[in-house]
């Protein structure tokens, strides 16, 4: 046998075992997840009626650039929050448009002459702060030098904040009017919360009232919706498990809480990362862990957050790119952590995960793709036994996917018609055949354009939410 | 061959999991009516307690309390009664409450536990004062990492209203290190039920080993309850004890509820010794504030100081004060003519401020 057929041979038996190790891990995460969640549901009822006067006050922080078209009606939905001692704190990040002239005129900001300013954390040059209340919330416009990016702004903000808890999330997004209650409580039931991390769904599709979803349905656009499948999958699964052991390795820019001292602790936001959210969470994880400090860092599946998903394959590429450019960078900077015992579950499972099924993940499908190519031509495997067992992975996958839809529209008390089990079905067959062999190749490609995507930043057309 | 059986075993697995997801979802469904089936059934139980006076529910009953369902129905079914009946309720309870301990005891979880806590702190307890299991399954309580059940269990000491247990409580809170937020500390003394005097001198005699929310809860539970029985300690306290900033500022703050030389001295004194500190900065600003009520020509001369203290709420505090106060021109010409021009913005500033309420 010579050797290409040996290596051929091996890359074959290599890429099985990745793919069972990964359809195991998948099960075992999504098992967990779903135990967590029904008893998590039997606990609602003494969760609602421990509902007490007492809460933390949260700072809720929006970062806004050239944000006109959405900031408004963000403003709005955050102001219905059922929640009941928070502050709205915008950050105009030096926008070109007219978003700070928008914001004062509509909630009557007046300027602030007198509010001292902590330098906490590094952040470009603050140039005014304006204050004003509606309903009796507090709103705080935070004016500042542009500093090209969202985590330069979020310093800003944690400078300015007045309480100890902060909310980080994006100008475009819908907090669900139940949200902060539900991270609240992840707050109070364990003195060493330091972050506590929401799931994030797309609004895309979904209209809402008073802050809450009311109609949702599938079909409306294809790439939102295979996005739609994409979030639930990774949501209910893995980071339920991963919460158990405390090692969730991202509470998510789109909306994450963080307690204020942690963050200053660890200097902020780094405006230098790309994937800016992840690399809070890292920092965090390795600072309380190398100072042997009690914390944790909690997900909470019913802290939701409504976010707008790209919906043309162009903006999606460079959202994923630029994600993926996070990661790399973000595992980079922490490598010394990956399988050191001192990081304990984090260092030895989560983090080589990681590794070898997110970052490197293109290169092992793409390899796997061109074994099988050079393994038909060699008349080295069976065909149809390799398109059987390819076909049942990828039943495998969508029932996976259609367990975390099934979850979400269920569980959540949405209804849903024997049409959009149809729907989700076919979507997820798609899904598993079009939509993730994309993402595969625009992360493998992500690699080799590095440098090109880390001095670019995107902003994806904004759209107004559809409200009822 | 393994691989193909292996992803048949999986498939398999996760089919399993979307039928029991369906099951489950419709389940939680009709979550509150299976609550609904479980009170009807306490109802009768305690209705069975109530035909036979003392007579106990059976242990195998009180041990389904275990199961959040179980209890937050009996719970429902216990106030039911309570509404209806109130003096068979507290005999229910009465033959009852050491099978209810016994379970609170064997609960793991913070959820549970917290729920217990808030269920019992909604009844008088009938026990006598030398039986201190109900304190001490209260007190274990306090061990638990969720502030629901800190909270829950402080609640039901308040109600409890046993001085001695509440300041254990306290001393419990410090030595584990636990941070509870001294607002609610505050706001639990305030509805504490007992001998409030036997609690002020309980706590005074604790007041070293409390750890700083602890401290600063009593404090404030002392000013909003009007109690000076004990300015003279804490006074004295503020001059000798390694006291952190927080906890020295709600004594300021008791001190300046009363009118009294003593009270003035102190705050005088703090006034003086942290204007010009770089870290312990805040008993002055708050001193500089509550000396507003003392227009005399040491304190205006002690606030002129401290108008250029570094310190910027020092400043503004104590400026604002001078101009409460109402001295004399001279005195803010001084300051503003002065060769220190942070102290000349902060007077100005408050002026502005006074002359724009004044307009507005």
């Amino acid at each position: 046998m010579n050797l290409t057929i040996r290596i051929i041979l091996f890359s074959n038996w290599f890429f099985l075992f990745y793919l069972v190790i990964y359809a195991t891990w998948l099960l075992i995460t999504n098992i967990y997840g779903s135990c967590r969640m029904y008893q998590y549901r039997k606990m609602e009822r003494l969760h609602n009626e421990l509902e007490h006067q007492f809460c933390y006050p949260i700072s809720i922080i929006v970062p806004a650039y050239n944000e006109n078209v959405t900031v408004i009606q963000t403003v709005r939905n955050l102001l219905k929050l059922d929640y009941r001692h928070f502050e709205i704190v915008l950050v105009d990040d030096g926008s070109t448009d007219n978003t700070r002239e928008l914001l004062i005129k509509e909630f009557d900001l007046r300027l602030e002459r007198s509010r001292p300013i902590r330098k906490l954390v590094p952040s470009k040059p603050i140039t005014a702060v304006y204050e004003g209340s509606c309903d009796g919330i507090n709103i705080l416009l935070v004016c500042k030098e542009n500093g090209r990016h969202k985590a330069d702004a979020n310093n800003a903000a944690i400078n300015v904040i007045s309480y100890p808890y902060f909310v980080c999330m994006d100008a475009d997004e819908v907090l669900q009017r139940d949200a902060l209650k539900y991270a609240g409580r992840a707050i109070l039931e364990d003195a060493n919360v330091i972050g506590v991390g929401g799931a994030i769904k797309i609004s895309n599709g979904v209209t809402f009232k008073d802050g809450m979803p009311v109609a949702f349905r599938f079909g409306s656009h294809l790439v939102a919706d295979m996005q739609t499948l994409e979030y639930g999958r990774s949501f209910v699964g893995s980071r339920i498990f991963q919460n158990q052991f405390n090692s969730n390795l991202i509470i998510s820019g789109g909306y994450g809480v963080f307690r204020k001292d942690a963050v200053v602790a660890v200097g902020g936001y780094d405006a230098s990362s790309m994937g800016e959210d992840m690399e809070l969470t890292m920092k965090l994880h390795e600072y309380y862990r190398s100072h042997h400090l009690p914390y944790s860092m909690k997900y909470v599946p019913d802290s939701v957050c409504w976010t707008q998903a790209p919906d043309t394959m162009k903006d999606l590429r460079k959202q994923r790119q630029r994600w993926h450019c996070g990661l790399m960078q973000t595992i980079h900077k922490y490598r010394r952590m990956i399988l050191n015992p001192s990081y304990g579950m984090i260092g030895m499972v989560i983090l080589p995960y990681v590794l070898l099924y997110e970052l490197y993940c293109p290169f092992f499908i793409l390899l796997g793709w061109f074994v099988i190519g050079a393994s038909w031509l060699l008349h080295l495997i069976n065909i149809p036994f390799v398109l059987f067992t390819a076909l049942l992975y990828l039943l495998f996958g969508v029932l996976l996917t259609m367990i975390s839809y099934v979850d979400k529209l269920y569980m959540k008390k949405d209804t849903f018609t024997g049409m959009d089990i149809l729907r989700g079905i076919g979507i997820a067959f798609l899904d598993a055949l079009i939509f993730r062999p994309y993402l595969f190749i625009i992360e493998f490609l992500a690699f080799f354009q590095y440098r090109k995507i880390a001095s670019s930043w995107v902003s994806p057309k904004r759209r107004q939410m559809q409200a009822e | 061959m393994l691989i193909f059986w292996m992803l048949i075993i999986y498939i398999a697995a996760v089919l399993v999991m979307l039928i029991s997801h369906i099951f489950l979802s419709h389940f939680i469904h009709h979550y509150n009516k299976g609550i609904e089936k479980r009170r009807k059934l306490w109802q009768q139980r305690f209705a069975q307690c109530q035909a036979r006076p003392g007579m106990k529910i059976p242990h195998r009953y009180m041990h389904q309390l275990k199961q959040p369902r179980m209890l937050a129905a009996s719970h429902d079914a216990f106030l039911d009664l309570r509404r209806a009946d109130p003096v068979q309720a507290a005999q229910v309870l009465s033959a009852n409450l050491p099978a209810l301990l016994e379970v609170g005891r064997s609960i793991g979880s913070s959820t549970m536990k917290a729920y217990l806590a808030y269920m019992l702190s909604g009844f008088d307890i009938p026990l006598n004062s030398s039986d201190r299991s109900y304190v001490n399954l209260m007190l274990s309580y306090l061990t638990d990492r969720s502030i629901y059940t800190h909270e829950n269990a402080l609640q039901a000491l308040y109600r409890y209203g046993d001085p001695e247990a509440v300041a254990r409580a306290f001393r419990l809170l410090s030595d584990q290190g636990i941070l509870h937020s001294e607002k609610l500390l505050t706001d639990g003394l305030l509805k504490f039920t007992g001998d409030r005097k036997k609690l002020v001198s309980l706590l005074i005699g604790e007041m070293d080993l409390l750890n700083e929310p602890c401290r600063i809860g009593f404090v404030n539970f002392l000013r909003l309850s009007s109690c000076h029985d004990i300015d003279d300690v804490l006074t004295n306290r503020l001059e000798t004890a390694e006291i952190p900033p927080d906890a020295r500022c709600a004594t300021l703050r008791l001190l300046g509820t009363k009118h009294s030389p003593e009270s003035r001295a102190a705050m005088l004194s703090q006034l003086n010794a942290y204007a010009d500190s770089e870290d312990c900065w805040q008993p002055a600003a708050v001193a500089a504030t509550l000396l507003e009520q003392y227009p005399d020509d040491e304190v205006i001369r002690s606030l002129t100081h401290a108008v250029s203290s570094r310190q910027w709420y020092v400043r503004m505090n104590a400026a604002k004060s001078l101009i409460g106060m109402r001295v004399s021109p001279e005195v803010l010409a001084a300051i503003l003519k002065g060769k220190d021009r942070y102290a000349a913005d902060a007077l100005r500033f408050q002026l502005a401020e006074i002359n724009e309420r004044g307009n507005a």
